[in-house]
């Protein structure tokens, strides 16, 4: 990856905040001072002296004022700091630019949270990346209003659509320093307008509104951010230990981020089961009774034949049976069969029909064929017990009467035992369903363009 | 681990939970779609 900054849209058609250094600022200002966090005696670092309003103490999480000299605590806490997926203070590369880690919020709409990392770069100013259930995205707080229309908004020459719904977001956790006054339990207005590859969120704190174009970034679009500063001197130091592969919130490792990443997650868990089910199948249908075999004669456009056959046994509490018919040579016919398992025990009956039919022939196009000389039925959940099979057939042949009066040889077969196929079909299609929606929510929020799936590059540091 | 891989775990769970029962039980929701339907005694090819 170049060194070379890529300046989006946003920022071109934008000017630069009024809180927020930014390129036209010629040169940074003091590196970084330190304070002592009042309530714990703490040393905080600030990375942004100058532009940093408010801090979080990083040993006890209380909020401190720190754009005045003397050093006012905002909020008192005792929280003990736990691993963020980016360290604070670490450093890494995102669409070109260096930036460092300098703040941390965690928020929350009615219990459902995303993590909000805030990026420092003394040249270009801050940037946001945010995490969230569909992955990462890269924002950029826009300094100039949006062009307002009905339900939508224009920026940069690029239209968005509000979904209609305004929430209330609430800050759950701080940690690190911010050009703004932010503390636990902040409520903001959030509203977002969706554009074809980003999102623009209107958030409104009292009279103050603030916009932010945000645009979902893969893998490969973010290197580094392994090691804080404390550990690491700089980015050509670091170890190669990276936040997204190997830091301390592996579950990032573990599951996937971005909706293509996840639905291949998923299909792969979905796999596992099918294979289970796969084998499940393969042992029932070793299982069960084995087939016993009946029988007997019927006469061509003839009357309807009473046979009865049995006892059948089905040891099972309840079973799957199957009845095949075949009447072996069978052609330009089709043979008619009513068949009813009658429990011996208590004369329950259960009916069932099948037929098996075959045709031949000729036409300019050739020969034909249609139908078999075979069939089966399949009756689910069949109690156990010991059954009689009654079978009423009658065989027909088509055109009727060309083969009347001709005698044919019909068996049955009954089998108990198996697992029904559209079983394992339907199961296939439940498993897939959650994947193909990711699939789709991932083609349709990147344009199929840049997928985070592919790339794996998180631990390539410079 | 993330809500949405336990979720889905518990889906996929369910759902083979559901197989070997029906398998266990040798049903199935399509099975009355897979016994032929009581013909009007009237047949023949389709082809024409």
């Amino acid at each position: 990856m170049s060194g070379e900054e890529e300046i989006g849209p946003w920022e071109a058609a934008s000017a630069p905040a009024s809180t927020a250094p930014t390129a036209a600022q010629s040169a940074p200002q003091s590196a970084s001072r330190a304070v002592t966090c009042p309530n714990c005696g703490g040393t905080v670092e600030i990375r942004a002296a100058g532009y940093t309003v408010s801090v979080a103490c990083q040993y006890c999480g209380s909020m401190l004022d720190v754009a005045n000299p003397d050093v006012a605590l905002i909020e008192r806490q005792n929280l003990a700091t736990a691993d963020l997926a980016i360290p604070l203070g670490s450093r890494g590369h995102v669409k070109g630019a260096e930036y460092q880690m300098v703040g941390y919020v965690r928020r929350s709409i009615e219990g459902e949270g995303w993590d909000e990392y805030l990026l420092f770069n003394p040249y270009v100013g801050y940037r946001w990346l945010v995490h969230d259930e569909d992955g990462w995205s890269f924002g950029t707080m826009l300094t100039s209003l949006p062009q307002m229309s009905g339900g939508s908004a224009n920026y940069a020459g690029v239209h968005f659509s509000h979904d209609g719904d305004t929430w209330d977001a609430v800050v759950d956790r701080v940690v690190g320093e911010f050009y703004w006054r932010v503390q636990v339990g902040d409520h903001a207005l959030l509203a977002n307008y969706e554009g074809s590859s980003a999102t623009l969120s209107c958030e409104t704190v009292a009279d103050e509104v603030s916009w932010t174009v945000s645009e979902p970034i893969g893998r490969g679009e973010m290197r580094g951010f392994g090691k804080s500063e404390a550990g690491a001197t700089d980015g050509a130091n670091n170890t190669g230990q990276s936040a997204f592969a190997s830091g301390p919130s592996g579950d990032i490792a573990a599951a996937p981020d971005g909706p293509l990443a996840r639905a291949w997650f998923y299909s792969k868990i979905g796999a596992a089961a099918l294979a289970a089910m796969i084998v499940v199948m393969i042992l029932f249908a070793s299982g069960g009774n084995s087939a016993q075999g009946f029988s007997y004669r019927l006469t061509m456009d003839g009357p309807e034949t009473t046979v009865n056959f049995g006892p059948l046994e089905f040891t099972g509490a309840s079973q799957r049976v199957t009845i095949a018919t075949a009447s072996p040579g069978l052609d330009n016919a089709w043979v008619d069969t009513d068949i009813t398992l009658v429990n011996r025990a208590t004369q329950e009956v259960i009916s069932t029909y099948g037929v098996v039919e075959h045709y031949s022939g000729y036409d300019s196009d050739g020969s034909w064929t249609e139908g078999s000389d075979s069939g089966s039925t399949k009756v689910a959940s069949v109690p156990a017990g010991s059954y009689d099979l009654v079978i009423d057939a009658s065989a027909h042949s088509w055109p009727s009467p060309s083969y009347g009066g001709r005698v044919i040889d019909v068996t049955t077969d009954v089998s108990s035992g198996g697992v029904f196929f559209s079983n394992l079909v339907l199961a296939l299609l439940l498993l897939i369903i959650p994947p193909i929606f990711l699939l789709w929510r991932g083609l349709k929020g990147r344009g199929g363009s840049s997928s985070s799936s592919g790339d794996n590059d998180w631990g390539d540091d410079e | 681990m993330k809500l949405g891989t336990i979720l889905y775990g518990l889906w996929a769970g369910g759902i083979s939970t559901w197989f070997i029962y029906a398998a266990i039980m040798g049903t199935s929701p399509f099975a009355a779609t897979t016994q032929h339907q009581r013909g009007t005694g009237i047949y023949g090819p389709t082809h024409k």
